[in-house]
């Protein structure tokens, strides 16, 4: 079980270096922002009698907003904090120190990997589920599938852990974080502007969209997350940027999965054959 | 093995994939594999054909309301009918093809441009799950929608009806024109005037289905309070709602008297559409009048159809 172990040196050596706590104070950072601003615009709606379906609306898509902040700084959070973790270590040559103690490689870069998707994960429940209880509290608005929508964000984070851990072991800690997060602001750039097709009408938008998620299905899976969680007519308003314009199918997330598990399987490979 | 070996097999595979991709597409099969593929990566869209219903979009009116009705019923759209729309020389010739005698404001002296406008028919399944999480999000938890209409098909028949275009209007709207275009001096489309005549929308619905509160609740997302879309459906048949441009943008709504009958004024704001758009039901047809110059006339030329 050399990879359990691994797992749990990866998460203590997170907390020594501070980072699960400065992780906990952006969270709750976050948190607070979102409830004090659905907190006054709760407080407008009762000043100007708002009708009790535009509110539900409003604070319905405030409540997706918050949840794509979520979506994007787990992402980010997920490059940010696991970049440097295979690279950091060959780079400095602490990997060494590990690497000639009986356990396989393969067992050492999964321990690494499941240990900051454990964090990882752990992030997302947080932020996500919270930004979900404070939007209930303080608007009384739930999304119409969080389940569903809380796993595709979470199958986002892996995705992007997989790849940073396969490039990881190519490249230098900088080269790396450039490679992902250009992947990553790549996948943003196709979604965007397939999700501009519905108000353009313009096929080859669509197809752009297409080929961008199969070079990195980041983005995709957070347009399916919003066409589970959004309500019917909230997708159907055609000038909502969350609008149900192209639904990436459930071909694409078998794809999405197909590609961490390609990704993965690419980093214990390289990993056990590079040199050190 | 060394990391520049590696890479250097990487790279090296990876632009042979992508050599064996690109020569692949130029072969017919190969492409049409791709596409597919591309294809099953979306979810496909469920209409079965779109439902055009441009021709019954006045300018500044709200595209999304009949598109938000119908998609608040079903996801699942079928057209039966889809008529062209054809252009006719006289009113005669107009109250021929659509069925029904079509009048013309007396207060125009100018000759108008005169469309058929074409018969649309579609059929939709009634999505229960989604009704009734639209009426509750309405704020209408208690309006329940019966288990029995689930899967149920509805049908819609839109009757031809004519539209009469009086002076300089602007052309047809479009998304991307709305945008790339300046908006017109303030007087240059004064003299447009559209007038649109027409059956009522035939609506077959199934048993238990009130269809009535959707409407209303279409009509509160495009700007009306409760208060004004009941006072509005209470003038005009709400079926009447599924073809009627509905206008966005409404700066204020009164209800008016033509030759007796209620009619509901909507006053406009709008960089580029028009000020004002009547809607009345006489002699058995829902008539909308769409102005661009002074809302103060639209009752006088409503009152002086012949």
């Amino acid at each position: 079980m050399g990879w359990a172990t691994m797992a749990g040196v990866t998460i203590r050596e997170a907390a020594r270096k501070r980072l699960l706590w400065t992780a906990l104070v952006v969270a709750v950072g976050f948190l607070v922002l979102f409830g004090l601003a659905l907190h006054y615009q709760v407080q407008d709606f009762a000043a100007r009698s708002t009708i009790p379906f535009l509110r539900y609306q409003i604070v319905s898509a405030m409540l997706m907003i918050g949840l794509y902040v979520v979506d994007l700084l787990a992402v980010l959070m997920t490059i940010l904090t696991s970049v440097e973790t295979i690279s950091g270590e060959i780079a400095s040559g602490t990997i060494q120190a590990i690497a000639i103690k009986p356990v396989p490689r393969w067992q050492l870069l999964c321990g690494k990997w499941v240990g900051s998707a454990v964090m990882v994960l752990a992030f997302v429940a947080l932020t996500f589920g919270g930004t979900i209880v404070v939007a209930w509290w303080m608007g009384g608005v739930v999304p119409e599938h969080p389940l569903q929508g809380g796993l595709l964000v979470s199958l986002e984070c892996l995705l992007a852990l997989a790849v940073t851990f396969a490039a990881g072991t190519w490249f230098s800690t900088l080269t790396n974080g450039v490679l992902v997060l250009g992947l990553f602001g790549l996948a943003f750039m196709g979604g965007w502007l397939e999700q501009m097709s519905g108000f353009t009408e313009s096929a080859r938008l669509v197809t752009i969209g297409i080929v961008t998620s199969l070079i990195m299905p980041s983005e995709a899976l957070w347009r399916r997350a919003v066409f589970e969680m959004q309500t019917p007519l909230a997708g159907a308003l055609p000038f909502s940027p969350f609008a149900t314009v192209s639904i990436p199918s459930a071909t694409m997330i078998g794809y999405a999965v197909c590609y961490l598990l390609v990704a993965l399987g690419v980093a214990v490979w390289h990993f056990h054959a590079r040199d050190l | 093995m060394t990391t520049r070996t590696s890479t250097r097999r990487a790279v090296v595979a990876a632009g042979v994939a992508v050599a064996v991709i690109v020569a692949g597409l130029a072969f017919p099969p190969t492409r049409h594999l791709a596409e597919r593929f591309f294809a099953s990566l979306r979810e496909p869209q469920v209409q079965a054909v779109n439902v055009n219903l441009s021709s019954f979009v006045g300018p500044g009116a709200n595209q999304t309301l009949r598109q938000m009705v119908t998609q608040m019923i079903s996801d699942k759209v079928t057209v039966t009918t889809s008529e062209e729309n054809q252009s006719v020389p006289s009113a005669a010739e107009a109250g021929k093809l659509a069925g029904f005698p079509v009048a013309l404001p007396a207060a125009r002296t100018d000759a108008p441009a005169l469309t058929v406008v074409g018969e649309h028919a579609f059929t939709l399944t009634v999505d229960r799950e989604r009704l009734q999480a639209i009426v509750k999000e309405a704020g209408r938890p208690d309006l329940a929608i019966p288990p029995s209409v689930d899967g149920a098909v509805m049908h819609v028949r839109m009757p031809r009806s004519v539209t009469a275009r009086y002076g300089n209007c602007p052309r047809p709207p479009s998304a991307t024109a709305n945008v790339a275009t300046p908006p017109p001096a303030s007087t240059e489309y004064d003299s447009c005037l559209i007038l649109s005549e027409g059956p009522s929308p035939e609506v077959q619905t199934p048993p238990g289905l009130d269809l009535e509160p959707l409407a209303q609740i279409g009509l509160e997302v495009v700007g009306m309070t409760p208060d004004q879309a009941r006072r509005f459906l209470g003038t005009v048949n709400w079926k009447a709602t599924l073809g009627l441009p509905i206008p966005r943008f409404m700066r204020s709504y009164e209800v008016v008297k033509i030759d007796g009958a209620d009619g509901t004024l909507f006053n406009l704001v709008g960089r580029r559409g028009p000020t004002y758009t009547l809607i009345w039901t006489a002699r058995g047809l829902v008539h909308a009048l769409t102005g661009y110059g002074n809302s103060g006339d639209a009752v006088t030329v409503a009152g002086s159809l012949r």
